[in-house]
């Protein structure tokens, strides 16, 4: 598995001169007042992506038939995507926080509380995006994948519509529990968060085992 | 016995594909059929891509979904059609296939793309076809792997690639405890390189001969209509009917070599049996 990691990062290190260069437009945006929270949640969002560029990258030109003839598991192989995509956000997200946090400091123009809040919840956010689309990923492969997910992301929408029509039949409205949510403690909150994110990745792991160990090559 | 199958069978729409076949421990085992015969398929069951619907198939004599990922890394792989990111280079594999396989042999790889003459640091998207084939053998053969598995590795080559080719599969069985199976669409390739052949048909193996045996004993008869009446048809496998009459093929070609003479008798190549297998007609 360690060969696979090497692997995803090699094509990671690969293709670095378009990562960089966002990386770099990011940074001088800082400069002209871009909200920090949303850059880091841009860049995290990006280096989230790769994940799945080197998926289609080990898809391409019947690439898993001899991927798989390599020694690891295909429950290795999951393992890696996961790991490779958690691992690769999180440390992204580290970075562009420090450097967010290395500006407060220089240009003490910052405050650093609601950036770190804003980021940590894009953080949750591209996890649970990952959680969600990385199955899809495995089931339909790069092409079908991409219009998978838009159906599943119209699907997210239609039922968080038809709940908040169902919701104003009981008098609730979505403004009012979204109000409700901004009441409760920012920690609990995020606690709240890293919980829904974990029992995501769970279920997402255990069903793209599942959907791999099928897969006919 | 590095690899057997037994009663393999697959089943698709209008396809199916029903073998039993061995690899043993120093053999090169050759797999020859038309395209669409069933070779990929028997490849791609034997290394566990797809699923089977029926019979059982041994490495190590282990069932095939008993192998560990350490018995994995004792099987090297070429297909013709799939390998490794061409967005990589030698470079890059070199690492990677470190991390990969305890047994590989660095030195060795790296010594084997100089000859080559394989750039180490140009992506692989960006090599010839021949490069590409080039460089899946010698990966495949980077880790000391007991068995060699080999889907056309040299489609799309020229002669002197091919060769070329071939002395790095005949230099791998140097060592011993080592076995390769291999198909080819070029049949001569495999003449001069397997110790037995499998012909395959419609999913079924028509016949399996140590190609010595098949070289040496197996026969073309072309004889006219009123030759073929006066025939000893004992020994004739196939038959097929020709302008000029019959073209006959046999396992006993001595025999009709010193009881007719006189008739046109032909050595039994891979290609001819192949044909006479699939069109003849069967006596």
């Amino acid at each position: 598995m360690k060969g696979l990691f090497i692997k995803d990062l090699i094509l990671l290190k690969n293709q670095a001169k378009f990562y960089i260069l966002f990386a770099m437009i990011c940074g001088l945006m800082m400069f002209v007042n871009f909200n920090p929270g949303y850059l880091i949640g841009y860049m995290t969002l990006l280096a989230m992506m790769f994940t799945f560029t080197t998926m289609s990258y080990d898809e391409f030109e019947n690439g898993y038939s001899f991927l798989f003839t390599l020694p690891f598991t295909r429950k290795d192989y999951v393992k890696e995507k996961y790991g490779f995509g958690i691992l690769i956000s999180v440390t992204v997200w580290i970075v562009f926080l420090l450097a967010v946090l290395l500006k407060s400091v220089i240009t003490k123009d910052l405050d650093m509380g609601p950036i770190f809040a804003t980021a940590l919840m894009y953080l949750f956010m591209i996890q649970l995006f990952c959680a969600v689309n990385l199955p899809i990923q495995f089931k339909f492969g790069a092409e079908k994948g991409r219009i998978a997910f838009i159906g599943v992301t119209a699907v997210a929408f239609a039922a968080v519509f038809g709940l908040s029509k169902i919701g104003k039949l009981f008098g609730m409205s979505m403004i009012e529990v979204i109000d409700r949510i901004d009441t409760i403690n920012p920690i609990y909150l995020f606690g709240i968060t890293a919980c829904i994110c974990i029992v995501a990745y769970v279920i997402s792991y255990s069903i793209s085992v599942k959907i791999m160990e099928k897969k006919q090559f | 016995m590095m690899l057997k199958l037994e009663n393999v069978q697959k089943r698709y729409d209008g396809y199916s594909l029903d073998c039993s076949l061995e690899l043993r421990t120093g053999y090169i085992t050759g797999l020859v059929g038309l395209n669409g015969a069933g070779k990929t398929t028997i490849f791609k069951s034997a290394l566990g891509l797809i699923s089977v619907d029926g019979g059982g198939i041994q490495i190590f004599n282990k069932e095939l979904k008993d192998l560990t990922a350490e018995d994995r890394e004792e099987i090297g792989v070429v297909h013709y059609d799939s390998g490794f990111s061409g967005y990589l280079t030698i470079s890059n594999l070199t690492v990677i296939l470190k991390n990969l396989y305890k047994k590989f042999d660095k030195e060795g790889f790296e010594q084997k793309c100089k000859e080559g003459n394989l750039p180490f640091n140009k992506m692989i998207k960006n090599f010839s076809t021949g490069m590409k084939a080039k460089l899946k053998l010698i990966v495949a053969m980077s880790h000391h792997a007991k068995i060699l598995i080999l889907d056309e590795p040299t489609a799309g080559l020229d002669v002197i690639a091919r060769d070329e080719l071939l002395d790095y599969i005949r230099s791998y069985m140097q060592e011993g405890d080592r076995s390769i199976l291999i198909s080819s669409h070029i049949s001569k390739d495999l003449e001069t390189l397997c110790d037995d052949v499998y012909l395959i048909d419609q999913g079924r193996i028509i016949l399996h001969e140590e190609t010595d045996v098949l070289l040496d004993r197996y026969g073309l008869l072309k004889t006219t209509n009123e030759q073929y009446k006066e025939l000893d048809h004992q020994h004739i496998i196939r038959r097929y009917k020709e302008a000029y009459g019959y073209r006959c093929l046999t396992d006993h070609k001595d025999f009709y070599v010193h009881k007719y003479p006189d008739l046109v008798m032909e050595k039994g190549t891979i290609d001819e049996v192949l044909t006479l297998m699939i069109r003849g007609e069967r006596l």
